[in-house]
């Protein structure tokens, strides 16, 4: 009851900091000099990044050029969206890069892409005025955006399903190869758990805990819950159950097909060596 | 494809899992898949990709954003001029591909305001005084 209560006063808090939030942007943009004069434009092309506008207003910027069908100042919003937000998508193609383990002549290949793809879908999201939330959290939108090119390049490129790949290796290698090997020491630092599968205990106890996100991606969504609960939030089967409404029967069903699609591609991967 | 409001509730309740990871609050995953049963698989699927590919890359706007932006540009100046080439790319595919929509449209239009104007015509011939 008391968690439930401060639940909700923290809620409340929350939708006033949006709240202040939404009107403190509406203010920018509305006290911006009208629109396309040089002052205008001085101000959105503010080089200072404490000085310059939020994301969000420059998202405004780019709706309000759309009636005007003005194609110049639009394509010149865009060119300062995508300047602010460069370092931030190298970064990110530098940690896709990371754990792909390709040879150079695909790493060009997959950051030309990449780029290529997170470019255009940010230029229809920022264009759809139905996309409201790109106005609230800009980066935030961004980051689900990555997300999906990320797993659409992924299953485009069938680099979770593809047993003939003989030049690359897969995403999750690095942290498979721990997979079968049965540590005595345990790294964990919490309690054991006691599953029924012989393997699954072994994984469990071989799998580094940051690993867990990247090993977790390429599994399908229904598996991903349970796998980062039990191994990565240390939480028992029941409390597992609990938390998804699901049985306990369903929560060991799951984390066996998790470890068993995580093991049959570490089987690909010897294979392709 | 999710519809739009579902999918704001999820960027809602997901940018608050995000800005309470980089504000140190160490959200529980549990939690959040607790209080949003309906949302439990796209929440855990966002979860292990942050955690995997955004969690050290820097909020823009802010001072340690800047400042990393700047050590960055060092370290990425490949990636970096890839970006800028593909960003332009983008932008030039996605405009003319707009103008292509707004030609289709002006003739569609036009096709319709001829058809319309024919309709009139053939009405007012057709058309007996009693």
């Amino acid at each position: 009851m008391i968690q439930e209560y401060s639940q909700a006063v923290k809620d409340d808090e929350r939708e006033v900091m949006f709240v202040q939030h939404r009107v403190h942007l509406a203010r920018l943009f509305s006290t911006l000099p009208s629109y396309g004069s040089s002052a205008y434009w001085r101000v959105l092309e503010e080089p200072d990044i404490h000085l310059a506008l939020p994301l969000e207003v420059l998202v405004k910027c780019v709706r309000a050029s759309v009636p005007r069908r003005d194609k110049v100042g639009q394509k010149r919003i865009f060119e300062i969206l995508f300047r602010r937000i460069a370092t931030s998508n190298a970064r990110w193609v530098h940690n896709v890069l990371r754990t792909s383990h390709l040879s150079l002549n695909e790493q060009t290949l997959l950051v030309h892409d990449l780029y290529a793809d997170i470019c255009e879908c940010v230029i229809r999201a920022v264009i759809d005025p139905t996309r409201l939330f790109w106005e609230e959290n800009f980066l935030h939108c961004l980051s689900y955006e990555r997300k999906r090119v990320y797993q659409k390049f992924m299953q485009r490129e069938e680099r979770w399903r593809n047993h003939h790949n003989q030049s690359s290796k897969h995403a999750f290698r690095s942290s498979l190869e721990n997979v079968d090997q049965v540590k005595p020491d345990i790294r964990r630092k919490t309690r054991i758990w006691m599953v029924e599968d012989e393997v699954a205990r072994q994984a469990l106890l071989a799998v580094e805990q940051n690993d867990i996100p990247g090993l977790v991606i390429g599994l399908p969504d229904k598996l991903k819950a349970v796998v980062l609960l039990i191994f990565w939030e240390d939480r028992t089967e029941k409390d597992t159950a609990q938390i998804l409404g699901i049985t306990d029967r369903t929560v060991r069903n799951r984390l066996k097909q998790a470890l068993l699609l995580l093991h049959q591609q570490l089987e690909i991967e010897r294979e392709m060596q | 494809m999710m519809n739009r409001e579902r999918e704001h509730a999820l960027l809602r309740i997901t940018a608050q899992y995000t800005d309470e990871t980089r504000t140190g609050q160490h959200p529980k995953l549990g939690d959040y898949l607790a209080r949003y049963p309906q949302y439990a698989d796209e929440i855990a699927d966002f979860v292990a990709y942050f955690h995997a590919f955004e969690e050290d890359i820097a909020v823009g706007g802010t001072i340690e954003a800047a400042t990393e932006a700047s050590i960055e540009d060092a370290a990425y100046p490949q990636l970096l001029e890839g970006f800028h080439i593909a960003a332009e790319a983008a932008i030039d595919s996605i405009m003319r591909e707009q103008e292509s929509i707004n030609v289709v449209e002006k003739v569609r239009s036009r096709k319709k305001t001829t058809s319309d104007l024919q309709r009139v015509a053939e009405a007012q011939e057709n058309y007996q005084m009693p």
